[in-house]
């Protein structure tokens, strides 16, 4: 019950504070949010390690300095952490934690007394989860800010502005917190170089696929493809909006003379010699779908005359309508291709 | 086709983003040279007489120039080790000879953890964050016994400028993997784009020539190699030949010849050179039928297998009498 309760009320929060699906991208994204699951859990140790030792200093019998109550704030940070990331504002985490870091390290000196005081670490752990978690602006001015501030709080410690009086004396806790600190920034390390290597692993595989993808297109690896390309038939295909000459295969090229390039994007009058035959089958093709085998005389790119037999089918795609052209070269078939006309014999079925 | 983006080579990537590291590192190692050899001055100058410690930061400074110079001797070999070393032997020194944990320089153990974790392997960043855990707990051992020199543990110019130093190196060193990461984001962005829109066109390209495929007026036949079963006809096919188009699917390609030694010959020839030039044959139609046909045929390797793409023309061999008899192939 409490849990769904919980569940509602955080998506009541992200329906306010969640960005526009627009807003961040292209953005990498948040390893934060890759890793959101450890992340939670990260917060709540957090909460529950400051909570803890909050109660282990209260029950050692830790006076309640100011500075003593840091832990409670961790506790408080890590708290705020989990519920970010439960409601899915991954960038306000590395904003809370640089400012409650910052916030920390200049509370600790104030009160502390001195600049001195092992928590000023906070502020370059603060920086570091800056320029893992934000982005490189982010990075630069929260260089400049951990700089300036740590020259504010040395001047305010010079010129004895700070409320505490500081005890400089060192032991197992100072040890811990300065420990703690350098395990921390180390996981935060891990998490940088993890971020890095998964966006240069992904560029990487990215790249190789995009490889193969322009060589399948380029090379048309498909059977399709290659019949089209190897069949022994002339075949030309013409848009059927614009009658320009989409393709040609090799054979067409073979028998007429012509190189690819040389007849793309042509319509195909200038193939043909333009006599009764021709008129008929223009005739044909624009009243059928699919024409039967005619008779034309082809002009080679030499200037020959070329009698064949030509069919053309359409389709009725609205955006890419094709039109087939084959056709049937009795000479090439048997080796020499005929130099006069001679119509082939055969059924013109259809 | 032109394509927005040049293709990218991956061997050429990873040369590439080693370079980049490369190259961020000598700009880091530069860097802490200077800003080393600028703290030496200024503690040279600015610390009470005999209280000067320029020499560790010189002595850091000495290192980093080294690491430099065996960068570019060796790239990658020992010039990130050494300097993450020469970062803790220096900052503990320099604790040791300040006489507290609380001076500036211990910040440095997290520099040494920073510069680890972006050059180093990852068994180096741990072995580092141990060793830094191990330097402080020793030294804190040593100041909390009184082993060391009574610190002046007042805030001055020096604290702010060591602790302003080590930030500036840190952000110079996460500044680096960001823009590592966002360029490789980047790349993989466009690169991603490039690929949908090839993925795209060559799909198209697929469907075009399928629809070619099966508009083309001339029979054509797709038939497994091994197996010789017919896989794909074209409409013309059962046009003109009287078959309904799913009958022959799966079929043997053999059972379409009326004399069986005429589809051997042709499969042997086919299987010798590759490929066929036209040769007539006998073929079956659907009602039973012998019709006269001319047929081309060729071998072709496809994901699937090796395939044999076959065209035909039906009813017009005896109007070509030149093309070979099949039979008649040695």
């Amino acid at each position: 019950m409490a849990r769904a309760r919980m569940n509602g009320v955080t998506r009541w929060l992200g329906r306010w504070v969640r960005p526009s699906g627009t807003a961040a991208w292209p953005e990498p994204p948040s390893i934060v949010a890759a890793r959101s699951a450890i992340a939670m859990r990260l917060s709540w140790m957090t909460a529950a390690l400051g909570l803890g030792l909050f109660l282990i200093d209260r029950l050692a019998g830790v006076p309640v300095t100011a500075d003593s109550l840091m832990t409670l704030v961790l506790a408080v940070m890590g708290a705020l952490s989990w519920l970010l990331l439960k409601i899915r504002r991954y960038s306000s985490v590395a904003w809370l934690l640089v400012v409650f870091l910052f916030g920390m390290a200049s509370a600790s000196t104030w009160f502390f007394g001195s600049v001195r005081t092992i928590n000023i670490v906070l502020i370059l752990m603060g920086q570091v989860a800056a320029g893992i978690f934000l982005s490189r602006r982010g990075l630069v001015w929260t260089t400049v800010a951990g700089i300036t501030l740590l020259g504010l709080l040395t001047w305010a410690d010079a010129a004895g502005v700070l409320a505490g009086t500081p005890r400089f004396v060192v032991g197992w806790r100072t040890w811990m917190t300065q420990s703690a600190s350098l395990v921390g920034v180390a996981a935060m390390m891990y998490l940088n170089r993890t971020q890095m290597r998964m966006a240069q692993a992904l560029h990487l595989r990215e790249a190789m696929q995009r490889l193969k993808a322009q060589l399948d297109r380029d090379l048309g690896q498909d059977r399709f493809a290659r019949l089209f390309q190897s069949s022994p038939t002339p075949i030309f295909v013409q848009s059927a909006r614009t009658g320009a000459i989409m393709d040609v295969n090799k054979a067409f090229e073979r028998t007429l003379g012509y190189g690819r390039q040389q007849v793309l994007n042509r319509r195909d009058g200038f193939l043909w010699q333009h006599d009764e035959d021709h008129r008929q089958f223009v005739l044909e093709r624009r009243s059928t779908r699919r024409t039967g085998w005619l008779p034309v005389t082809a002009l080679c790119r030499d200037g020959q005359a070329l009698a064949l037999q030509i069919s053309s089918e359409r389709d009725d795609d609205p955006n890419d309508g094709l039109v087939i052209t084959a056709m049937r070269v009795p000479g090439s078939m048997a080796g020499t291709l005929p130099t006069m006309y001679a119509p082939l014999e055969g059924p013109a079925d259809a | 086709m032109l394509d927005s983006r040049p293709l990218e080579d991956p061997a050429e990537i990873r040369v590439a983003q080693s370079r980049r590291r490369s190259d961020s590192l000598r700009w880091v190692l530069g860097g802490i040279v200077l800003l080393m050899a600028g703290m030496a001055l200024v503690d040279h100058f600015l610390a009470p007489p005999g209280e000067s410690r320029s020499v560790i930061s010189l002595s850091m400074g000495v290192v980093a120039l080294l690491s430099f110079l065996m960068l570019r001797a060796n790239p990658r070999k020992w010039g990130s080790p050494l300097l993450v070393v020469g970062i803790l032997v220096t900052s503990a020194w320099a604790v040791y000879s300040y006489g507290s944990v609380r001076a500036a320089a211990s910040q440095g153990m997290l520099g040494a953890v920073v510069m680890a974790g972006t050059y180093l392997s990852l068994r180096a960043l741990w072995v580092t964050t141990v060793s830094g855990v191990l330097i402080l707990g020793g030294l804190t051992w040593a100041e909390a016994g009184g082993h060391l020199v009574t610190p002046g543990l007042a805030a001055d110019l020096r604290f702010w400028l060591m602790g302003s130093v080590i930030m500036a190196v840190i952000g110079a060193l996460l500044h680096h993997t960001r823009k590592a990461t966002d360029e490789a984001y980047l790349h993989q962005l466009n690169q991603s784009e490039d690929r949908l829109r090839l993925e795209h066109e060559r799909d198209q390209s697929q469907r075009r020539f399928r629809r070619i495929f099966r508009l083309n007026p001339t029979a054509l036949m797709i038939q497994y190699a091994g197996t010789g079963a017919i896989l794909e006809v074209n409409p013309a096919f059962g046009r003109d030949l009287g078959y309904p188009d799913d009958r022959l699917v799966g079929q043997p390609a053999a059972h379409l010849w009326a004399d069986v030694a005429q589809w051997e010959a042709h499969a042997r020839l086919l299987f010798e050179r590759g490929r066929t030039d036209w040769q007539h044959g006998q073929w079956l139609r659907s009602d039973g039928q012998p019709t006269e046909v001319l047929v081309c045929s060729e071998l072709s390797e496809d994901a699937s297998g090796m395939l044999i793409l076959t065209t035909v023309l039906p009813g017009v061999a005896g109007a070509l009498g030149s093309a070979s008899n099949p039979a008649s192939v040695p």
